[in-house]
Protein backbone atom coordinates (compact mmCIF):
# COMPACT_ATOMS: atom_id res chain seq x y z
CA UNK A 1 0.00 0.00 0.00
CA UNK A 2 1.19 3.30 -1.09
CA UNK A 3 1.15 6.28 1.18
CA UNK A 4 -1.76 7.82 -1.17
CA UNK A 5 -3.88 5.61 0.27
CA UNK A 6 -3.39 6.92 3.78
CA UNK A 7 -3.48 10.98 3.02
CA UNK A 8 -7.07 12.52 2.86
CA UNK A 9 -7.09 16.43 2.20
CA UNK A 10 -9.79 16.38 5.42
CA UNK A 11 -6.85 14.95 7.43
CA UNK A 12 -4.46 17.75 7.09
CA UNK A 13 -4.17 20.58 9.89
CA UNK A 14 -2.48 23.50 8.79
CA UNK A 15 -2.44 25.45 11.42
CA UNK A 16 -2.48 23.44 15.01
CA UNK A 17 -3.56 26.21 17.33
CA UNK A 18 -2.16 24.47 20.59
CA UNK A 19 1.49 24.62 22.38
CA UNK A 20 0.76 21.02 24.45
CA UNK A 21 1.55 17.94 23.09
CA UNK A 22 -1.52 16.05 24.28
CA UNK A 23 -3.84 19.00 23.16
CA UNK A 24 -2.23 18.33 19.82
CA UNK A 25 -2.79 14.75 19.92
CA UNK A 26 -6.39 15.18 21.22
CA UNK A 27 -7.08 16.97 18.36
CA UNK A 28 -5.41 14.55 15.54
CA UNK A 29 -7.29 12.18 17.20
CA UNK A 30 -10.53 13.88 17.20
CA UNK A 31 -10.04 14.62 13.47
CA UNK A 32 -9.57 10.95 12.79
CA UNK A 33 -12.86 9.98 14.74
CA UNK A 34 -14.92 12.70 12.67
CA UNK A 35 -13.31 11.10 9.20
CA UNK A 36 -14.48 8.00 10.69
CA UNK A 37 -10.70 5.81 11.04
CA UNK A 38 -11.16 5.99 14.58
CA UNK A 39 -13.86 4.42 16.53
CA UNK A 40 -12.84 5.31 20.23
CA UNK A 41 -10.90 8.30 20.41
CA UNK A 42 -10.87 8.30 24.13
CA UNK A 43 -8.99 4.69 23.80
CA UNK A 44 -6.54 5.79 21.18
CA UNK A 45 -5.50 8.81 22.80
CA UNK A 46 -4.66 7.03 25.88
CA UNK A 47 -2.75 4.87 24.08
CA UNK A 48 -0.64 7.19 22.03
CA UNK A 49 0.20 9.12 25.36
CA UNK A 50 1.16 5.86 27.07
CA UNK A 51 2.93 5.59 23.99
CA UNK A 52 4.84 9.05 24.71
CA UNK A 53 5.77 8.14 28.45
CA UNK A 54 7.90 5.18 26.90
CA UNK A 55 10.07 7.98 24.99
CA UNK A 56 9.17 11.21 23.17
CA UNK A 57 7.78 10.61 19.78
CA UNK A 58 9.87 14.03 18.51
CA UNK A 59 12.71 13.36 16.35
CA UNK A 60 14.18 16.39 16.59
CA UNK A 61 14.49 19.66 13.99
CA UNK A 62 11.21 20.40 15.02
CA UNK A 63 9.28 16.98 14.04
CA UNK A 64 7.02 14.36 15.87
CA UNK A 65 5.73 11.26 14.60
CA UNK A 66 3.46 9.96 17.06
CA UNK A 67 2.55 6.21 16.46
CA UNK A 68 0.52 3.15 17.15
CA UNK A 69 -1.69 0.24 16.29
CA UNK A 70 -5.10 0.12 17.65
CA UNK A 71 -8.12 -2.44 17.10
CA UNK A 72 -10.18 0.73 17.44
CA UNK A 73 -8.47 2.30 14.07
CA UNK A 74 -10.44 1.30 11.43
CA UNK A 75 -8.00 1.71 8.64
CA UNK A 76 -4.05 3.16 8.08
CA UNK A 77 -4.24 7.01 8.11
CA UNK A 78 -1.91 9.82 8.07
CA UNK A 79 -3.25 13.09 9.96
CA UNK A 80 -0.30 15.96 9.30
CA UNK A 81 -0.38 19.26 10.91
CA UNK A 82 1.98 22.24 11.34
CA UNK A 83 2.30 24.19 13.83
CA UNK A 84 3.62 27.88 13.22
CA UNK A 85 3.78 28.35 17.46
CA UNK A 86 5.83 25.45 18.08
CA UNK A 87 5.01 22.63 20.51
CA UNK A 88 6.68 21.80 23.34
CA UNK A 89 7.30 17.80 22.56
CA UNK A 90 10.32 16.83 24.57
CA UNK A 91 12.92 16.93 21.51
CA UNK A 92 15.68 15.28 21.48
CA UNK A 93 17.25 18.70 20.45
CA UNK A 94 14.88 20.68 22.75
CA UNK A 95 13.50 22.21 19.18
CA UNK A 96 9.83 23.05 19.50
CA UNK A 97 7.91 20.90 17.03
CA UNK A 98 6.33 22.36 14.15
CA UNK A 99 5.42 19.40 11.84
CA UNK A 100 3.31 16.62 13.26
CA UNK A 101 3.11 13.45 11.30
CA UNK A 102 -0.07 11.15 13.48
CA UNK A 103 0.00 7.82 11.77
CA UNK A 104 -2.03 5.13 13.11
CA UNK A 105 -3.00 1.25 11.91
CA UNK A 106 -5.16 -1.51 12.44
CA UNK A 107 -3.62 -4.14 14.72
CA UNK A 108 -4.82 -6.66 11.51
CA UNK A 109 -2.52 -7.81 8.59
CA UNK A 110 -0.80 -6.70 7.11
CA UNK A 111 -0.28 -4.00 9.58
CA UNK A 112 1.50 -5.85 11.57
CA UNK A 113 4.65 -5.61 9.85
CA UNK A 114 3.85 -2.81 7.08
CA UNK A 115 3.28 -0.38 9.89
CA UNK A 116 7.25 -0.59 10.92
CA UNK A 117 8.07 -0.37 7.68
CA UNK A 118 5.99 2.57 6.86
CA UNK A 119 7.32 4.60 10.01
CA UNK A 120 10.84 4.18 8.74
CA UNK A 121 10.09 5.43 5.55
CA UNK A 122 8.35 8.66 6.65
CA UNK A 123 11.07 9.30 8.84
CA UNK A 124 13.43 8.74 6.23
CA UNK A 125 11.48 11.49 4.27
CA UNK A 126 10.85 13.68 6.77
CA UNK A 127 14.68 13.95 8.20
CA UNK A 128 15.68 15.65 4.62
CA UNK A 129 15.80 19.28 5.38
CA UNK A 130 14.65 20.31 1.60
CA UNK A 131 11.55 17.75 2.85
CA UNK A 132 10.65 19.75 5.87
CA UNK A 133 11.13 23.16 4.16
CA UNK A 134 8.89 22.20 1.48
CA UNK A 135 6.53 20.81 3.78
CA UNK A 136 6.53 24.21 6.08
CA UNK A 137 5.99 26.23 3.28
CA UNK A 138 3.22 24.38 1.49
CA UNK A 139 0.19 27.06 0.94
CA UNK A 140 -2.39 23.97 0.48
CA UNK A 141 -2.75 20.05 1.07
CA UNK A 142 -1.53 18.89 -2.90
CA UNK A 143 2.00 20.19 -2.36
CA UNK A 144 3.06 18.56 0.21
CA UNK A 145 0.79 15.53 -0.20
CA UNK A 146 3.53 15.48 -3.60
CA UNK A 147 6.01 15.25 -1.04
CA UNK A 148 4.97 12.25 0.85
CA UNK A 149 3.69 10.18 -2.06
CA UNK A 150 7.66 9.07 -2.54
CA UNK A 151 6.63 6.54 0.50
CA UNK A 152 6.18 3.15 -1.33
CA UNK B 1 -9.57 -3.79 23.07
CA UNK B 2 -7.30 -1.28 25.61
CA UNK B 3 -6.13 -4.60 27.27
CA UNK B 4 -4.88 -5.77 23.70
CA UNK B 5 -3.39 -2.71 22.36
CA UNK B 6 -1.47 -1.96 25.54
CA UNK B 7 -0.28 -5.81 25.54
CA UNK B 8 0.82 -5.12 21.32
CA UNK B 9 2.72 -1.68 22.74
CA UNK B 10 4.19 -3.68 24.95
CA UNK B 11 5.39 -6.78 22.83
CA UNK B 12 7.27 -3.62 20.55
CA UNK B 13 9.19 -2.72 23.04
CA UNK B 14 10.29 -6.17 24.55
CA UNK B 15 10.67 -7.22 20.64
CA UNK B 16 14.65 -6.73 19.95
CA UNK B 17 14.03 -6.43 16.07
CA UNK B 18 11.12 -3.66 16.64
CA UNK B 19 13.04 -1.95 19.51
CA UNK B 20 16.42 -2.09 17.04
CA UNK B 21 13.92 -0.82 13.98
CA UNK B 22 12.90 2.10 16.16
CA UNK B 23 15.92 3.06 17.36
CA UNK B 24 17.22 3.21 13.95
CA UNK B 25 14.46 5.71 13.23
CA UNK B 26 15.71 8.16 16.03
CA UNK B 27 13.15 6.90 18.61
CA UNK B 28 14.21 6.48 22.31
CA UNK B 29 11.86 3.79 23.68
CA UNK B 30 12.54 3.29 28.01
CA UNK B 31 10.24 3.31 31.08
CA UNK B 32 8.33 -0.19 30.38
CA UNK B 33 8.01 -0.29 33.78
CA UNK B 34 5.27 2.74 33.60
CA UNK B 35 3.50 0.53 30.72
CA UNK B 36 3.38 -2.54 33.26
CA UNK B 37 1.74 -0.29 36.24
CA UNK B 38 -1.25 0.63 33.40
CA UNK B 39 -1.64 -2.62 32.47
CA UNK B 40 -1.82 -4.16 36.29
CA UNK B 41 -3.99 -0.93 36.72
CA UNK B 42 -6.35 -1.49 33.96
CA UNK B 43 -6.68 -5.61 34.47
CA UNK B 44 -7.85 -5.17 38.02
CA UNK B 45 -10.61 -3.02 36.75
CA UNK B 46 -11.56 -6.40 34.07
CA UNK B 47 -13.27 -9.00 35.52
CA UNK B 48 -11.27 -11.75 36.55
CA UNK B 49 -12.90 -14.32 34.52
CA UNK B 50 -12.44 -12.32 31.31
CA UNK B 51 -8.49 -11.69 32.01
CA UNK B 52 -8.06 -15.58 32.82
CA UNK B 53 -9.56 -15.88 29.07
CA UNK B 54 -8.07 -13.22 28.13
CA UNK B 55 -4.49 -14.73 28.92
CA UNK B 56 -4.98 -18.25 28.06
CA UNK B 57 -6.08 -17.44 24.50
CA UNK B 58 -3.25 -15.11 24.30
CA UNK B 59 -0.53 -17.74 25.56
CA UNK B 60 -2.44 -20.30 22.73
CA UNK B 61 -2.36 -17.13 19.66
CA UNK B 62 -0.06 -14.21 20.77
CA UNK B 63 -3.37 -12.27 20.39
CA UNK B 64 -6.36 -12.59 22.60
CA UNK B 65 -8.28 -10.43 20.43
CA UNK B 66 -9.68 -10.62 16.95
CA UNK B 67 -11.60 -7.85 15.50
CA UNK B 68 -14.76 -8.95 13.51
CA UNK B 69 -15.82 -7.50 10.00
CA UNK B 70 -18.75 -8.70 8.13
CA UNK B 71 -19.44 -11.55 10.35
CA UNK B 72 -16.09 -12.80 10.18
CA UNK B 73 -13.81 -13.67 12.96
CA UNK B 74 -10.33 -12.46 11.33
CA UNK B 75 -8.56 -14.40 13.98
CA UNK B 76 -9.74 -18.15 12.35
CA UNK B 77 -11.65 -16.21 9.53
CA UNK B 78 -14.61 -18.62 10.79
CA UNK B 79 -18.14 -17.26 9.67
CA UNK B 80 -19.90 -16.55 13.15
CA UNK B 81 -23.35 -18.03 14.02
CA UNK B 82 -26.36 -15.29 13.44
CA UNK B 83 -27.22 -15.40 17.12
CA UNK B 84 -23.73 -14.02 17.72
CA UNK B 85 -24.21 -10.22 18.97
CA UNK B 86 -21.07 -7.73 19.71
CA UNK B 87 -22.53 -7.13 23.55
CA UNK B 88 -24.24 -3.85 24.68
CA UNK B 89 -21.93 -0.69 24.77
CA UNK B 90 -22.62 -0.25 28.27
CA UNK B 91 -22.15 -3.96 30.25
CA UNK B 92 -18.65 -5.51 30.97
CA UNK B 93 -19.83 -8.64 28.86
CA UNK B 94 -17.38 -9.67 25.65
CA UNK B 95 -18.17 -11.87 22.79
CA UNK B 96 -16.28 -15.24 22.51
CA UNK B 97 -15.35 -16.77 19.01
CA UNK B 98 -16.90 -20.56 19.24
CA UNK B 99 -15.14 -21.62 16.69
CA UNK B 100 -10.94 -20.08 17.93
CA UNK B 101 -12.47 -19.06 21.57
CA UNK B 102 -10.79 -15.65 20.76
CA UNK B 103 -12.47 -12.23 22.34
CA UNK B 104 -14.00 -10.88 19.46
CA UNK B 105 -13.93 -6.78 18.99
CA UNK B 106 -16.46 -5.94 16.29
CA UNK B 107 -15.52 -3.46 13.59
CA UNK B 108 -17.84 -3.94 11.07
Amino acid sequence: MGTNALLDPSLYIPDLAVDERDAALRGMVERLHTHGTVRDPAAVLRLLIQREALGSTAIGKGVAVPHARSLAVASAHLVFARSPRGIDWAAPDGEPVRLVFLLLAPDTAPWHKRYLDLLAELVSVVRLARNRNRLLEAGSFEPLASVLRDLS
Amino acid sequence: MRLHDLDMLLRDTRDAAAQAALKKMGFKVSGVEQLEQARAELVAQVDRRWILLYDRVFKRYGRAVAPVKDRVCLGCFATLPTSALPPPADSDAVSVCQSCSRILYWIG
